[in-house]
């Protein structure tokens, strides 16, 4: 079939380098593939692999300080040697881009339609008329409800997932014949995901676009791509179909990188065997315990001399036990106040209600000195690397600061614990007086480990911890983490929106839903028996790793937008029937399903699909 | 020009991990981008050698900055010229003074008050805005409040009030310069603490069981100091300006010390005289002075920020 069918993208020999103070650096080192029309391929590479430097250059979007040589092809035109000009003609018409921010790819201060018209008057000739209906058709095509009115609203007054639906409206207004997605639904959440992909997979087999997928996610390649790319350092390691590389993987590069994903669907991973064993006989209550958690954030509404003010519930009665030595997992979607629940936790936020007992003693409403003390047991890792790290210190200094306070060593001898806890985290002893921007984003991670564990604590909370890393480097940190866990009997409150990396850790599990537990269960339970429609909702759109499986699966999808926490009725979005009969306000109650099965009040899942 | 940051620099990471890269502070990093700025730094030399010859440079000449040379008094349209001969290198004022020596000890003050003056200001004024912006509420509020109402007195007044109330000194315009001008040196760095405070590491800080006092000196200060150095470089020629202007006036310092500002209303006042020397070198000094600190400002920003660029 290739052989006859003339491809409308490809790339010879692409070299790209840019010139930094390092001197020359080459991000794509040679590189050929093409793309046939009505074809899937992806690009797969962890961060710095130069996987969309590649499209960047197609585009004429590289950095300035970026050189191209080579050759790039589409639809007859030698992308490289055209002018701007030409090139205009050439890119948003026929071909165009889909980033994966969708808020800083949309100018904030043009509403939709004004975006839209934009790209439609460089390169279609349609009366302003033509146009808009053009425009309300795309809306509705890429499944936006209400598209009239929403042609008229500016970016901000979108969620993540819709925006990033208007980007792919917009790329789409052409026609194009080729669609460059780069890692287009990394910021969004799984259940958001599910539906972008399933809309571009519709896309491309009713209008025929090309897509070129850039992603690092081995679960999206699997749903979405015909064929693959396996990029590593500026140079492709493997190519072939999609079937080929999930079940016969060749480089050991892939074989790591599939390896490495971790998966919703097979728990029995390698490393998840050294799972710390805990005694679910002792109750947790001794140990941390929280009950009925609460932070309001007064929000202002409405402008004018007296503008109202209404509490957001960000954490809305949250209650949990942990036991020492445990992981508990929280997963939920962006907003659903998981970061907020932990920070009131260690008291960065104090809750506006409700009280969090660490060894038996409220930690709320102590003085500062006092709270200084209990703070030695309680750490955090950050989701960010490089924000948690101080850029002007040196990372021996990041790592030696919580001794400063909390120990009375003298600084030699603090040094010598701060080398030892480097070694411990598997970081080079020489790298001591590296500052933070000159590390990897894992070594980074290593750093914020560090720093928690070199007082020995008790409790560590991760705040996304891996979530931000490539996932190789995300199974060595989750793989520390244990360890370490192991070695300090630490507990451990684990937060993250990926339900696959949080199964690999955690006893137990709970799934937040605008600041309140939908379930609670131990982690096999959770997986195997979710209950709440929404956490089955969830589950089902996580992608797996593995093209026959994932194509099969089904992704459930419960009508309506996540609803916004300030809307009063948001908490009764799986309890709809109570909307008539309750009065306003009424939160659903948490019943144990099963012994120590924890689910939320809802209505059965077949009555939520068949809503509207 | 779209240029995708993360993606840059993760591409750097990646291949810093193939090749050993000397380790170096951000500090480091903008020092050397500012060194490759020709502009700036030649401004830097031009300035240094500026500052060298005003201090070293009276000691080449015969004359003090306030001696009268009785036998050109009255008489500089015709005998004042520059010339060698009667050692007035930059000729003789209308009192028959030494206009070399002047110029070099205006110059003298002039820088004076640009430095002193603007370390006063930056002194207060991080403090200030870094506590103001990192207690937040209540505190920012009367602190940043005060502010505001010291900006809304009009500064003129206040310093002419108290050139006439104190005499004309020296010190009196530093005071009253510095009394002025941290305050938006304060709410700058304000603003910049507030974004700084809910950066993670900030966090971390605290869950370290760092002090307040401690965070704000060792945490949000030193990474501060990058936008501060940059103001700064502003700052100090702003404050160059206003002398001269207040001198410009008649205000100011106090005669037989000069500054660029009084020298320069002086050649002004008698430029029909044809004396144009008596202008002519201050104010080339002056704009030469404050060319190289707008250059090496304009470097700084680059160095530190150059993402902005």
């Amino acid at each position: 079939m290739t052989e006859i069918i003339k491809p409308i993208f490809s790339v010879d020999d692409l070299r790209i380098s840019f010139a930094t103070h390092d001197g020359e650096v080459e991000a794509v080192k040679g590189v050929s593939f093409s793309i046939n029309p009505g074809e899937c391929v992806g690009i797969v590479g962890e961060s710095g692999s130069g996987k969309s430097q590649t499209f960047m250059a197609a585009m004429g979007l590289l950095a300035k300080n970026g050189r191209a040589k080579g050759d790039i092809i589409f639809q007859g035109h030698h992308l490289l040697s055209l002018s701007t000009a030409e090139l205009n003609r050439v890119r948003g018409k026929n071909m165009s881009m889909i980033f994966q921010d969708p808020l800083t790819s949309l100018t904030p201060h043009l509403t939709i339609l004004e975006q839209m018209r934009e790209v439609s008057s460089l390169h279609m000739d349609l009366s302003r008329e033509e146009t808009d209906r053009l425009c309300a058709q795309w809306l509705d095509r890429v499944r936006i409800a209400e598209s009239k009115r929403r042609l008229n609203q500016y970016p901000h007054e979108l969620s993540g997932g819709m925006r990033q639906r208007v980007m792919i409206a917009m790329s789409m207004l052409c026609q194009p014949s080729l669609l460059i997605a780069d890692e287009p639904t990394t910021a969004l959440d799984v259940t958001v995901q599910a539906e972008i992909l399933d809309l571009m997979d519709e896309l491309k087999r009713e209008s025929g676009t090309a897509i070129a997928l850039i992603t690092h996610d081995m679960g999206v390649m699997a749903r979405m791509c015909d064929r693959l790319h396996v990029m590593r350092r500026g140079e492709y390691v493997e190519e072939g179909l999609t079937e080929d590389i999930f079940y016969n993987p060749q480089h050991d590069y892939t074989k790591m990188l599939i390896d490495s994903m971790p998966r919703i669907d097979s728990p029995d991973r390698q490393h998840n065997k050294n799972q710390m064993p805990i005694d679910e006989s002792v109750s947790g209550a001794d140990f941390l315990k929280v009950d009925d958690v609460k932070v309001h954030f007064d929000v202002t509404v409405g402008g004018g001399l007296w503008p109202k003010k209404l509490p957001l519930k960000a954490v809305d009665g949250v209650s949990f036990e942990l036991r020492k030595g445990e992981t508990l997992g929280i997963v939920g979607e962006s907003g659903c106040g998981k970061s907020t629940l932990a920070r009131s936790v260690l008291q960065l936020i104090p809750p506006s209600a409700g009280s969090v007992c660490w060894l038996g003693k409220p930690l709320n409403g102590l003085k500062k000195e006092e709270l200084k003390d209990k703070r030695k047991d309680l750490q955090i890792v950050f989701q960010d690397p490089l924000a948690s790290l101080d850029p002007r210190m040196t990372i021996a200094d990041s790592i030696m600061e919580p001794l400063q306070t909390f120990s009375s060593l003298s600084r030699s001898e603090m040094k010598e614990e701060v080398l030892k806890m480097m070694d411990r985290v598997g970081l080079d002893r020489n790298m001591q007086n590296r500052y933070p921007h000159e590390l990897s984003g894992g070594q980074n991670q290593r750093v914020g480990i560090a720093r928690a564990m070199i007082v020995k604590p008790k409790l560590v909370i991760c705040d996304e911890a891996v979530s931000a890393l490539d996932v190789s480097v995300q199974a060595q940190i989750i793989q520390l983490l244990m360890d370490l866990q192991q070695e300090f009997q630490l507990s451990i409150l684990f937060i993250s929106h990926d339900l696959a990396v949080v199964r690999e850790v955690s006893h137990r599990i709970m799934v937040l839903y605008l600041g309140r537990v939908i379930e609670l269960a131990k982690s096999e339970d959770l997986y195997a028996n979710p209950v709440h429609p929404y956490t089955q909702q969830l589950i089902s759109a996580v992608p797996v790793p593995d093209p026959k499986i994932e194509r099969e699966r089904k992704a459930i999808k419960i009508p309506g937008e996540l609803p916004s926490p300030m809307n009063p009725d948001a908490q009764l979005k799986f309890l709809p029937s109570k909307l008539k009969t309750e009065k306003k306000g009424y939160l659903p109650k948490l019943l144990e399903h099963s012994p120590g099965h924890f689910v939320a009040e809802h209505d059965a899942l077949d009555q939520l699909l068949a809503q509207d | 020009m779209l240029v995708n940051k993360k993606k840059m620099a993760a591409l750097i990471d990646s291949n810093a991990e193939q090749g050993q890269v000397k380790g170096r502070s951000q500090w480091q990093d903008a020092m050397r981008r500012f060194k490759g700025n020709k502009a700036s730094l030649i401004s830097v030399f031009v300035l240094a050698a500026m500052t060298l010859f005003a201090f070293l440079g009276p000691l080449l000449s015969p004359w003090d900055h306030e001696t009268i040379d009785w036998e050109l008094i009255g008489n500089a349209a015709e005998m004042g010229a520059p010339q060698f001969a009667n050692g007035h290198f930059f000729g003789t004022d209308d009192l028959g003074r030494d206009m070399y020596s002047r110029v070099l000890q205006g110059t003298q003050i002039s820088l004076m008050v640009g430095f002193v003056g603007t370390l006063v200001a930056v002194t207060v004024g991080v403090l200030y805005g870094a506590i103001a912006g990192y207690f937040g509420g209540a505190v920012d509020n009367v602190m940043m409040r005060f502010v505001d109402i010291l900006m809304s007195i009009p500064y003129m007044f206040i310093l002419i009030i108290l050139f006439v109330m104190f005499g004309r000194s020296v010190y009196i315009l530093f005071i009253g310069l510095g009394l002025f001008s941290w305050m938006d040196m304060a709410r700058i760095v304000r603003g910049q603490t507030l974004t700084l405070k809910h950066k993670e590491f900030i966090e971390a800080a605290v869950m370290a069981g760092v002090s307040d006092f401690k965070i704000i000196v060792r945490h949000i200060v030193p990474n501060l100091l990058g936008i501060v150095v940059v103001y700064m470089s502003l700052m100090i020629p702003s404050l160059i300006l206003l002398e001269s202007f207040i001198s410009f006036l008649g205000l100011g310092i106090q005669e037989p010390l000069t500054s660029w500002g009084a020298l320069i209303s002086d050649g002004a006042s008698t430029i029909q005289y044809g004396t144009l020397w008596q202008l002519a070198f201050p104010l080339g000094f002056f704009v030469t002075g404050l060319f190289c600190f707008f250059f090496i400002g304009d470097g700084l920003r680059d160095a530190f920020d150059p993402k902005d660029r």
